[in-house]
């Protein structure tokens, strides 16, 4: 009996031995060190930036005024000819403390709804862009209508340089009375880079 | 001549209200240098992207983050950020932002699903591509409406990739060893307690045989 409990105690510690050796190297990779090796650093950073403005027209919204006769097609927004030369005065700017061209993404969040939530479909609202302006660029017949999610509008924009913009809106013959209102989005990207990622 | 004289005085001073009013609104600017990183599974890594304003204006500024990047995010600096006017990209602002990459990979685990577990990393690298998106927040905003049309809103984007790297480990049995050594710790424990009460109990009566 006595003979037998010696052995269920060295048993015992053979199995406590054993397993803590085999904890052990079973961690051994994450105690020992790395051999030490010479090597020298390089390193080089990209930086890139940019920065846009809003002339003081396109920060005040697109306005359309007061529209009196239905149907009615290609209304001009307030300020499409105000400028010198019957120039528009909407523009993004984008500034020459840059390192990149830069593209334009245009979106509106919705179609110009009224508060009964009748709408004037955003196929209708439009708008055209370009590098320069005069009393006819941007051009009429190059409008783009506006989608909810972001479309390239300005391309290539260089630092220091403006893209100009003209807006239109066709109304239906059938459309209700009322104020119609929506928000449109420009977003600068670096040039190549899609709008949405 | 008097007339060609407030003729040019008029023109001066349209000339510089032109010069002095700003032809632009308040703008924004982002400036980065990392569009990708790499990030082990389960880690916590922060970016900062850094914002600025050259224009004449100061302006409020909101950081957002792409839908697909919102998930992992799990902290970020102040939501609406004041950019002082005239802060050049030199004097750019600092924002940062904290993620933390989900487990993303699967394991071989042996016990309970959770345990003894192995991860051999054979699945392709697994992205999160976003963009960090500065919107302009414009005072104007508030005072608007009321005419119908479309108010404005500008942005500024950075590309961002955050690409989750696999940890590739063997099954560790680290667990199995240390319940397997404590079990018999425990079992030697209590025999070495057990035969010193017996010692004593023999010892006792011993002593009351003696007696």
């Amino acid at each position: 009996m006595e003979r037998q409990k010696g052995w269920y105690k060295i048993i015992l510690i053979a199995i406590l031995v054993i397993s803590l050796i085999f904890l052990f190297f079973e961690n051994v990779n994450a105690i020992t060190g790395n051999v030490v090796e010479g090597s020298t650093t390089s390193n080089v950073t990209i930086e890139k930036y940019l920065a846009i403005a809003f002339s003081t027209s396109l920060s005040q919204g697109i306005y359309f005024g007061s529209v009196d006769t239905l149907p009615a097609t290609d209304i001009n927004a307030t300020h499409d000819y105000d400028g010198a030369s019957s120039a528009t005065t909407y523009y993004i700017s984008v500034s020459g403390d840059g390192n990149s061209q830069v593209d334009f993404c245009l979106k509106a969040n919705a179609p110009l709804t009224n508060n009964a939530t009748e709408e004037i479909p955003l196929v209708g609202e439009t708008y055209s862009n370009s590098s320069s302006s005069n009393s006819t660029v941007p051009v009429l017949g190059d409008q783009v209508s506006m989608t909810t999610s972001y479309v390239k509008s300005g391309n290539a924009i260089a630092a220091g340089s403006d893209n100009f913009y003209r807006f239109w809106l066709d109304v239906p013959a059938i459309q209700p009375s009322g104020e119609y209102n929506n928000t449109v989005s420009f977003k600068g990207v670096v040039t190549g880079l899609a709008c949405t990622v | 001549m008097i007339g060609d004289k407030k003729t040019r005085g008029m023109f001066v001073f349209i000339i510089a209200l032109m010069l002095v009013l700003p032809m632009v609104s308040a703008g924004v600017g982002i400036s980065w240098d990392k569009e990708s990183t790499l990030v082990p599974e389960g880690t916590k890594t922060c970016l900062t992207y850094k914002v600025y304003n050259p224009w004449p204006t100061e302006s409020y500024v909101q950081i957002k983050l792409s839908d697909g990047l919102t998930s992992l995010l799990v902290s970020a600096e102040a939501e609406t950020k004041l950019i002082p006017a005239e802060t050049s990209s030199e004097e750019a602002m600092p924002i940062t932002f904290c993620f933390k990459t989900p487990t993303v990979y699967e394991k071989d685990c042996a016990l309970f699903g959770s345990l003894l577990c192995k991860q051999d990393c054979l699945e392709e690298m697994i992205n999160f591509p976003g963009e960090v998106e500065v919107i302009e927040l414009s005072e104007e905003e508030a005072q608007r409406g009321g005419s119908g049309g479309s108010t404005t809103q500008m942005s500024v984007s950075a590309p961002l990739n955050i690409k989750v790297q696999c940890v590739a480990h063997k099954r560790n049995y680290s667990l199995v060893y240390l319940v397997i050594a404590l079990i018999a710790g425990i079992l030697l424990l209590v025999n070495i307690l057990n035969r010193r009460k017996l010692k004593e109990k023999g010892s006792k009566k011993k002593i009351k045989k003696r007696r």
